[in-house]
């Protein structure tokens, strides 16, 4: 009796163990993810802003507050 | 590699600016020796000196700041003719307009290619600063809020030749600066067909429309391409911004205000 609970003791920690094993092979890693922002695709919005933000506004000016 | 690097420093460097975020109120004032606040330069500022690592950005900066200055001293002038009709005593007031036409003059007689035209705008920006601000603590002291409503929406449409003519100067100006701009945006998209920056020199066709049809032209791409241009504006404006934060810390060190808008 004792021997059959000791077995299925051990084969319950068994697929236990696999279980996480392999939930945590499977699982993708934080570098994947940041590589995939890093090297990925950029935006059109993002690509437009920087291009703007080295021209200049024409009707931008020195801001040194209102008299009144 | 290098770009890489930079964005990362990129990364680094918008993090400061959205972790320092200094309030208005901190610029409006000298502290009471005379010299700035050191290291205390608020985004606008820093965002402003960034173009002026060469003369043609600090010739703007510098004609922005005289073109604020006329604008106030303008509505100054007229806001003291309103109140000599209303036998209003405007000697503290008259007192600070002539102040303002010292730093004026002072802007204007500013050299851009001299290697300290930085560190005098941002010393003349702070005294237009600390000197509008006196005139409007002062005004407040003398007008209740209906009387300054009241001016304020009789200079709203006020304007001179001397204005104008201002105004003038800075966009033929600006309009060079975003010509020299966009024809280094065209070597590295590795466009040839300049008809569009020519069109923008010459007036016929606003900076909206430039840059409508620049990201069209850039979203047409290939995502490699895009990634390239994307890679090299951003290593030029990082590099920029580097060079900026180097050269207000050098500023924070050595800077001193010479006291045209010392606060009472």
């Amino acid at each position: 009796m004792n021997k059959k609970i000791i077995s299925l003791l051990f084969i319950l920690i068994l697929l236990v163990s696999v279980t996480v094993s392999y939930a945590y092979f499977n699982q993708p890693s934080t570098s994947d993810v940041d590589q995939t922002n890093t090297d990925g695709y950029i935006d059109d919005d993002t690509v437009s802003s920087e291009i703007d933000s080295t021209l200049l506004d024409e009707d931008q000016g020195v801001e040194i507050g209102d008299m009144i | 590699m290098g770009s890489i690097v930079s964005l990362a420093f990129a990364v680094e460097a918008d993090d400061d600016n959205q972790g320092n975020p200094i309030d208005d109120e901190s610029n409006d004032q000298v502290n009471e020796t005379g010299s700035p606040k050191k290291h205390h330069f608020d985004n606008e500022t820093e965002r402003e000196v960034g173009i002026m690592n060469n003369s043609l950005g600090a010739r703007i900066r510098l004609l922005q700041l005289e073109k604020a200055l006329l604008t106030n001293i303008l509505k100054g002038v007229m806001t003291v003719q309103v109140l000599k009709g209303l036998n209003v005593t405007v000697t503290e007031l008259e007192e600070i307009l002539e102040n303002l036409s010292d730093v004026l003059d002072a802007v204007r007689a500013v050299d851009p290619t001299a290697n300290d035209s930085v560190l005098v705008f941002v010393q003349l920006k702070n005294d237009s600063r600390n000197l509008t601000k006196q005139f409007r603590d002062s005004l407040r002291s003398l007008l209740d809020n209906e009387t300054i409503a009241m001016i304020k929406e009789q200079l709203k449409n006020m304007t001179s030749d001397e204005l104008q003519n201002c105004s003038m100067r800075l966009r033929h100006w600006i309009r060079q600066f975003n010509h020299n701009q966009l024809y280094r945006l065209y070597g590295i998209i590795g466009e040839t067909n300049t008809s569009l920056i020519n069109e923008y020199i010459n007036g016929n066709i606003s900076l909206d429309l430039v840059k409508l049809q620049l990201h069209k032209m850039v979203n047409q791409m290939t995502k490699e391409k895009r990634h390239m241009i994307f890679s090299e504006v951003k290593e030029e404006n990082i590099k920029k911004k580097i060079h900026t934060q180097a050269m207000l810390e050098d500023m924070g060190r050595h800077g001193k205000g010479n006291g045209h808008g010392k606060p009472n």
